[in-house]
């Protein structure tokens, strides 16, 4: 259950605007499990537009679960966040990426930053062996590109489908 | 159209156009101006490095940006970010900053709700393209409404007619499909995409504890977030 007073939350109440952001966040979690969860056992999706919040966002999880002698465990979680400054130091960091890509010459999608900074990347890589590619891209060692022609590109859009990362 | 024979003479700095004078924009620009003279060995929350390759934060200079809410078109971005439906945290003054917001493109930016409380600006589109290579732009970042299929695609054509690359930071997909690759490798630019992330959001969260549950054994019935 996802609350926030931007107008990010007043426009996802057009709930036909949103049919890629829920799929690729719903798979963020169903791409964890190694067995199958029922479709209408897994609810993601902003709930309200609640003004008052203003660029706050509140967020609650809940997960039940089961452990040994089919006994249950249940977790509940509120987390409170600004939602626009928690996303504007990765966007500085992509847009110098971006310029070294230009420095270097570097044409298609970058794929190690992209993978990084991003939830819908071409190719969905840890975060920590994608963090680690950032800094190899950084020094020069890795300038792997998408330009659209790479025979492994229905792979990596298979990949990218089941297995987003926030 | 984008020469592409001579490569662009670049400045130290790092021109940058913004289409969406939201909320995320706002934290962007004051995040510049707020860690403007932090030191390389300093500790910022939220970024791999201050300084990062040959590039400080304060090398990203914010040289135009397009709206269409007459509240921030023709305003100084630094008024702007914090005009109209604006409502996220200001932990930073602005200086005025000598760039006006010009009126863009709407197409289906506007949804049925954002229609209700925003009001267009009058008068025609901005000459994106024209505007774009005028200042140099190095690179746009989109941070258009959410749904926003047909303006993205638009300004990212704009983009490459103009030379620029690209940050694309909504759900609509450009950098991971195969045609916007191609594209923008036939215009010797680069792109990075889509959908950014937060520093700790919901999704991430709810997926750490999706994994933690998973590496404990622990079977998962039911979620919501």
């Amino acid at each position: 259950m996802n609350f926030g007073g931007n107008t990010d939350f007043l426009n996802m109440l057009e709930r036909e605007r949103l049919e890629s952001k829920k799929i690729s966040k719903t798979n963020a979690v169903t791409s964890m499990l190694d067995y199958d969860i029922a479709a209408g056992d897994i609810h993601v999706g902003p709930s309200d537009y609640v003004p008052w919040l203003k660029d706050r966002k509140w967020c609650h999880i809940r997960i039940e679960g089961t452990t040994f002698g089919d006994v249950p465990l249940n977790m509940e979680l509120k987390l409170e966040v600004w939602d626009s400054p928690n996303s504007a130091g990765v966007i500085i960091d992509a847009i110098r990426c971006l310029r070294i890509g230009l420095d270097r010459g570097l044409k298609g999608t970058l794929v190690a930053p992209s993978s990084y900074f991003m939830k819908s990347p071409p190719m969905q890589i840890h975060d920590d062996i994608a963090y680690n590619r950032v800094e190899a891209f950084i020094r020069g060692d890795d300038n792997e590109t998408l330009v659209g022609t790479e025979e492994s590109r229905e792979h990596s859009r298979d990949l990218a489908s089941t297995a987003q990362v926030s | 159209m984008t020469d592409k024979t001579a490569p662009k003479q670049r400045g130290k700095k790092i021109r940058v156009a913004i289409v969406g004078v939201g909320n995320c924009a706002s934290s962007l620009v004051q995040g510049r101006y707020y860690y403007e003279n932090a030191k390389a060995e300093d500790f910022v929350p939220g970024l791999m490095h201050v300084k990062l390759g040959d590039y400080h934060i304060s090398d990203v200079e914010f040289v135009a940006a397009f709206d269409i809410d007459k509240e921030k078109v023709g305003k100084d971005l630094s008024e702007a970010i914090f005009s109209g439906q604006n409502n996220t945290f200001k932990f930073m003054d602005v200086p005025h900053m000598g760039v006006k917001v010009d009126r863009g493109m709407t197409h289906d930016g506007l949804g049925k709700y954002l229609s209700q409380v925003i009001e267009k600006a009058p008068g025609p589109t901005a000459d994106v393209v024209g505007i774009l290579k005028d200042r140099q732009v190095d690179v746009l970042v989109s941070y258009l409404p959410v749904g926003s299929e047909e303006a993205t695609k638009w300004y990212v054509e704009q983009a490459l007619q103009a030379g620029v690359a690209v940050v694309n930071a909504i759900p609509v997909f450009i950098g991971r499909e195969p045609y916007w690759q191609r594209r923008f490798a036939a215009a010797n630019l680069p792109v990075i995409g889509d959908d950014i992330k937060s520093q700790v959001g919901a999704t991430i969260t709810h997926r750490v504890l999706t994994r933690l549950f998973m590496d404990r054994g622990v079977r998962i019935d039911r979620t919501y977030r």
